[in-house]
């Protein structure tokens, strides 16, 4: 594990610049509907460093998914530049952001969206595929990840025979296949009961924890985002608030 | 192994659409065993003629001195064989019936015509005598018609069946529907191409006297009120070489542009024009089968374009999802297309087999309906390995459409959707 928490972290040191492992400038997004111009994120300024565990939260239309879609590549801000692992990702061609977001980025989403006729085995392997990684390898990683995840017994089921947690604990080990500095998380407790979110929650802080990984949780549960250490809130596309929880401030 | 277990994803749908491409895939290696038995056949028939070269007219008139025209082309060393012949429809009856009937008729010279058969038509006449016929010459066209009548007819089968005709019974026979008739004797009776029963057991031949036939029809003298005079009226000269000459291309074209020389007002032609002639009608009717097999083959293909994008609409999610997490456009693109080629290469493969039987059906089937004796299907591998390989083809053009909709799916919009 400690080996595996030094990887990430000398991967994330060569590229990250000195400011941050996630750096947005000034980034705005507007999206044109009909007449009139819904503006999603307003100039934002934010800087993420390595290993940080910290949430977004904010009410609905309030540009919380818009950042993460910026921070995680598929979308493009209008204005302003985002930079994650100090490479200005503002103006990359799409081959060169799927590149990234293949093997720097892990996402996981609150629907799960495992691929219904893959196993639990093979969902976790199809972002390997993708890197061309050998069959060894590959077979390696994801008994690792399995591992990891406490689904070694579960690698030949298929998504249906498994629980919600179960699902979203194959999502998991899926995003950090090609060994991540960052995993964005889309409500990734939204579906789930409260003990087995809670469950989800310690998986991704021990992942931050001992392997050093960068995890951005959006969230619209306070008990989800009391457990990061940074709560950045959003309103109107821009930062309304950006400090520990409230617990941590009570604590200090 | 994902696109198979995707395609087994949606089992009811895979498989009527497998089912769709291996009908589309039967119906068109049917069409062209079909088109390619009729091609072949049309083929063999040439081939199998002795005759080298045929002289003719377009216009229908027929050629006119056809039996010194025979007879001067045979004393050229050249010409192993010379056959005049004409082709009339007549009318015939049964003595003491009302019931009348029309007959393709064709006048022959027996004894310059039996040379030019080759053996499969030759199996089809009578054994005795000439072809059947007595008298092996043409005496009625002695001192320009009017020589002696042999009153002689060959029947086919079917007009044999449909009178109760046999050898040695008189018919009647007149040049129109309302006579008058004369008296013939059945010298014989021949098996035609079209005497398998089915639609053919009303298409009836006869054969006769050149000569008298050329009499029956008016086609012997030519008269008017300026008197008259002989036109020994003939449809085609038929011309056997001499073997050596014969098996020489250019040999038989100088002989033909010899001809054309001599006879500019009739058409010459060699065995290799007939082919080509053949083979451009032979086109047509190709052209019309695989027609008929290809507006199915694209019913069935694009069965597989909408079956795919109705894929691709209720994986909009996962195909977002893939592309959020890294999987690139090109890895996107293959799948659809492999998973649309994994069916239409496993019902093209399918369609194969039906194909096979069909085309045996519809050979069956054309010789019971029509009554030919002649096989009309050729089932050819080489042409169904390049079916086999166009319709592979022509079905991954059919799936560029939804793996490239699939490609550029937008990632945003695609994880928003609900399903």
């Amino acid at each position: 594990m400690k080996e595996e928490k030094e990887k990430v972290r000398s991967k994330a040191k060569k590229s990250a610049s000195a400011e941050g492992l996630v750096v947005l400038k000034g980034v705005s997004k507007f999206y044109k509907m009909g007449d009139t111009t819904v503006t999603a994120l307003d100039k934002l300024d934010l800087t993420i460093k390595t290993g940080e565990l910290l949430s977004v939260m904010g009410p609905s239309g309030s540009g919380k998914s818009t950042l993460l879609n910026i921070i995680g590549c598929i979308d493009s801000p209008n204005d302003g530049h985002v930079s994650i692992g100090g490479r200005d990702v503002s103006k990359l061609k799409d081959s060169e952001l799927t590149k990234i977001r293949l093997t720097e980025i892990g996402f996981i989403f609150q629907q799960f969206y495992l691929i219904p006729t893959l196993t639990a085995y093979e969902n976790i392997e199809l972002p390997m595929r993708e890197a061309r990684l050998s069959h060894e390898d590959r077979l390696k990683r994801v008994r690792e990840l399995l591992s990891l995840v406490g689904l070694t017994d579960r690698e030949k089921h298929y998504p249906n025979q498994l629980s919600g947690g179960e699902q979203q604990r194959v999502a998991i080990a899926r995003a950090l296949a090609n060994k991540p500095l960052l995993i964005l998380a889309d409500e990734p407790t939204g579906e789930l009961d409260t003990k087995t979110a809670m469950r989800i929650i310690e998986l991704l802080k021990e992942l931050n924890r001992k392997q050093g990984i960068t995890v951005i949780i959006v969230t619209h549960d306070p008990r989800v985002a009391n457990e990061t250490n940074r709560i950045i809130t959003l309103q109107d596309g821009a930062v309304l608030g950006d400090s520990p929880p409230l617990a941590q401030k009570e604590g200090n | 192994m994902m696109n198979l277990k995707n395609i087994m994803r949606r089992g009811g749908r895979t498989t009527m659409t497998v089912i769709a491409v291996a009908t589309s895939m039967a119906l068109l290696i049917s069409m062209q065993a079909i088109s390619d038995g009729l091609l072949q056949n049309a083929r063999d028939t040439i081939d199998k003629s002795k005759v080298d070269i045929s002289i003719s007219v377009t216009d229908g008139h027929g050629i006119e001195d056809g039996h010194t025209m025979m007879t001067t082309l045979k004393t050229d060393p050249r010409v192993r064989y010379a056959g005049i012949y004409m082709t009339e429809y007549i009318a015939f009856k049964k003595p003491g019936t009302t019931k009348q009937m029309w007959a393709i008729t064709e006048g022959i010279v027996p004894s310059e015509t039996k040379p030019l058969l080759p053996p499969g038509e030759l199996d089809r006449f009578p054994k005795d005598n000439t072809l059947g016929f007595k008298e092996s010459g043409d005496p009625h066209f002695v001192n320009n018609f009017t020589g002696s009548w042999t009153f002689e007819v060959l029947i086919d089968k079917n007009i044999g069946s449909a009178l109760g005709l046999k050898k040695g019974d008189p018919i009647l026979i007149s040049r129109t529907a309302t006579g008058p008739y004369m008296t013939f004797n059945v010298s014989g009776i021949f098996d035609s191409q079209l005497t398998g029963g089915g639609l053919a057991a009303k298409l009836y031949f006869m054969t006769m006297h050149l000569s008298e036939l050329q009499t029956l029809t008016g086609n012997d003298i030519f008269k008017d009120a300026n008197g008259s005079r002989v036109v020994d009226r003939i449809d085609e000269v038929s011309l056997a070489l001499q073997s050596d000459l014969r098996t020489v291309k250019d040999k038989v074209v100088a002989y033909q542009k010899e001809l054309e020389a001599k006879y500019p007002f009739y058409q010459v032609d060699t065995k290799m024009d007939r082919l080509v002639r053949m083979e451009q009608q032979m086109t047509i009717v190709k052209g019309f089968f695989l027609a008929i097999g290809g507006v199915s083959l694209m019913i069935g293909l694009l069965f597989v374009t909408c079956i795919m994008f109705m894929s691709i609409l209720e994986r909009t999610n996962e195909i977002g999802m893939l592309r959020a997490i890294g999987i690139s456009k090109g890895t996107i693109f293959l799948q659809i297309l492999t998973e649309s080629m994994i069916i239409v290469i496993i019902g093209a493969a399918i369609g194969i087999i039906p194909g096979y039987l069909g085309s045996i059906w519809g050979s069956d089937y054309i010789k019971s309906t029509v009554g030919t004796t002649e096989n009309l299907v050729l089932f050819h591998i080489p042409s169904v390995a390049q079916l086999f390989v166009e319709v592979i083809l022509l079905g991954g053009l059919m799936s560029l459409l939804p793996a490239w909709r699939a490609m550029s799916i937008d990632i945003i919009k695609s994880l928003k959707r609900v399903k």
